[in-house]
């Protein structure tokens, strides 16, 4: 499955899906020390490191940029980013830490991806593709 | 060691042919090209591709920019090299509470401070000799950098940003740090999102309804803030059913959690906020996407969801998230004139080092500190990991009147929600007597 989006932030990786439905706070809900969710977040006690991280928008705090930044440095952030619509504070932390960042996709992303699928990101063509996770 | 190597050398790729949809003045496109240095160019790197990703088709002016300190250091010095003068009023948010001068009377460790507060003085440093003004709150509108309707603000917070918005008329979208940097840098933002006025009509529509308004208490506009924010997620709200006006503090408690719980740039009090004399106005003459009703049902669950405390017993007591105002300060005196905190419970009031000097000046920060609480400025009691970090003691199960701090703290602590005046009897008798 191929899906086209919008670029925030350019760039080419591949990496498993790891997909919520819950908007997401690079503050409030990543330990940057662990890179685990730690918060009441649906993904409570997961890791985004290494993964494509598929989820529909931020919310809270807009210090995302500046934890994510730290996460970055001590590896523990993800890969790459695909949003519904990322409000502007996603938008700002994938242009900081310059990880790719799709959205507006021509369907919503976090219907058609699963956690477990492989993506194939070129997020400079804007496009994805999804190999979906053998049953 | 090898992921920072790669970070520093490669931080923002090079881009100059990705310049697609936004037009530059030939003055912009100088910056871009780095004719004034590799600071201002990379501050009109960031600002290009933000513009480009939000549909952006020039830059336009910025009036007032608002910027946290916490930057890793090598960043800064990248983007500041070069720059003699931000080109806006800009200021600074709040830092670490290890690196104020409260930092021995709330007990830090002494370790931590000391390495906290070496990267604090060199990005200070910088800030300092590029003009930024060293207000260390989260109002700036408070301290010297005000807004009027209209104007364009590029600050990084989201309670200041929805207070802008909503409550000033001016306008901004939720610019995260390196925005907000970028735009004091340039002095310019890319025109995008709040900025146009077709952006500004609420797509979901809040009716109070069922409730006393002219009863309820700041932990209740809360509440209910705090409820909105579930259900508008990153959308515009109009808010009905208030029957008379609003002070500041009333409205900022009652937007300040719809960019916790959501991520909520403007809200629109019908009959009250600048933008919405009437419900119409707010919505633009368009029929909202959602209507919600708010009743004594879903600030039930609020409180639910904001009171974690199973014991009744209180050790830390949190105000002024945002910010207290001198009103907020002399109300809080009020009520502890003559009393006395009980033995081992903490009370926390946080404000701004200017609001400060005049609760000061005015006896007000004497009354309180007379009965055993501490009056604490340029830091953030909601944020444990960044605020309130390199803290001795842990604070124990916390009352709270802000619905922000209780969202942020129930990560970590068991928390009460309620008024400040059920805080400050909490403070007293140590024990929470719950309203909801």
């Amino acid at each position: 499955m191929i899906l086209r989006g919008k670029t925030v932030n350019a760039g080419i990786v591949e990496g498993e899906a790891i997909v919520t439905k819950m908007p997401f706070n690079f503050i409030l809900d990543l330990d940057i020390a662990t890179g685990k969710v730690n918060s009441g977040h649906e993904l409570h006690g997961q890791e985004l490191k290494g993964k494509i991280f598929v989820f529909p928008t931020g919310r809270g705090s807009t210090w995302g940029a500046l934890m994510a930044y730290e996460a970055l440095r001590r590896g523990t952030f993800c890969k790459g980013m695909v949003c519904t619509e990322a409000e502007p504070v996603i938008g700002a932390v994938a242009i900081m830490l310059d990880v790719p960042l799709l959205h507006r996709l021509t369907v919503d992303p976090v219907e058609a991806i699963h956690t477990g699928d492989y993506i194939k990101m070129d997020a400079t063509a804007g496009e994805i593709e999804v190999i979906k996770r053998a049953q | 060691v090898a992921a920072v190597d790669k970070i520093s050398v490669n931080e923002i790729r090079d881009s100059r042919e990705d310049l697609t949809m936004l037009k530059l003045t030939d003055e912009q496109q100088r910056m871009y090209q780095g004719e004034y240095g590799p600071g201002i160019q990379k501050a009109m790197t960031i600002l290009v591709k933000y513009g480009n990703a939000y549909d952006a088709d020039r830059m336009i002016k910025v009036d007032s920019t608002h910027t946290p300190p916490a930057f890793h250091h090598e960043f800064l010095a990248d983007i500041l090299t070069g720059v003699t003068e931000v080109k806006t009023m800009s200021s600074l948010h709040m830092t670490r509470i290890c690196c104020t001068r409260w930092a021995d009377a709330v007990g830090v460790v002494p370790d931590v401070a000391e390495s906290a507060c070496k990267t604090h003085n060199q990005n200070l440093a910088l800030f300092r000799g590029a003009g930024f003004l060293e207000t260390f709150t989260c109002v700036p509108f408070l301290t010297g950098n005000l807004l009027r309707p209209g104007m364009v603000f590029s600050w990084s917070e989201s309670s200041a940003i929805v207070a802008g918005n909503s409550i000033f008329g001016a306008r901004g979208n939720r610019d995260s740090a390196p925005i907000a940097l970028s735009s004091a840098i340039t002095g310019v933002t890319p025109e995008m999102l709040l900025h146009k006025p077709e952006n500004r009509h609420a797509a979901l529509l809040a009716q109070i309804e069922g409730l006393r308004v002219s009863s309820l208490t700041d932990a209740d506009l809360g509440a209910i803030g705090f409820y909105v924010g579930t259900q508008a997620r990153d959308r515009n709200v109009a808010v009905t059913g208030f029957t008379s006006s609003l002070t500041y503090e009333e409205l900022k408690y009652l937007i300040t959690p719809m960019a916790v719980s959501g991520a909520v740039a403007l809200c629109h009090v019908v009959g009250i906020t600048p933008e919405a004399p009437t419900l119409e106005c707010a919505l633009g003459r368009q029929k909202p996407q959602d209507a919600i009703t708010i009743g004594e049902t879903e600030l039930q669950q609020a409180y639910a969801s904001l009171n974690t405390a199973t014991s009744d017993n209180t050790d830390t007591v949190l105000l002024g998230c945002p910010h207290a105002t001198i009103s907020e300060i002399k109300a809080v005196a009020r009520l502890l004139d003559g009393k006395r905190i009980k033995d081992g419970v903490r009370l926390w009031l946080l404000t701004a080092d200017l609001i400060y000097a005049l609760a000061k000046r005015s006896g007000y920060v004497d009354t309180i500190t007379d009965a055993g609480g501490l009056v604490i400025t340029d830091t953030c009691i909601s944020d444990r990991f960044y605020g309130l970090y390199g803290l001795k003691e842990d604070l124990g199960i916390i009352a709270t009147s802000s619905a922000k701090a209780a969202a942020y703290h129930t990560r970590a602590s068991p928390v009460h929600f309620g008024s400040t005046e059920a805080c400050i009897t909490a403070a007293v008798t140590g024990k929470w007597r719950r309203e909801r």
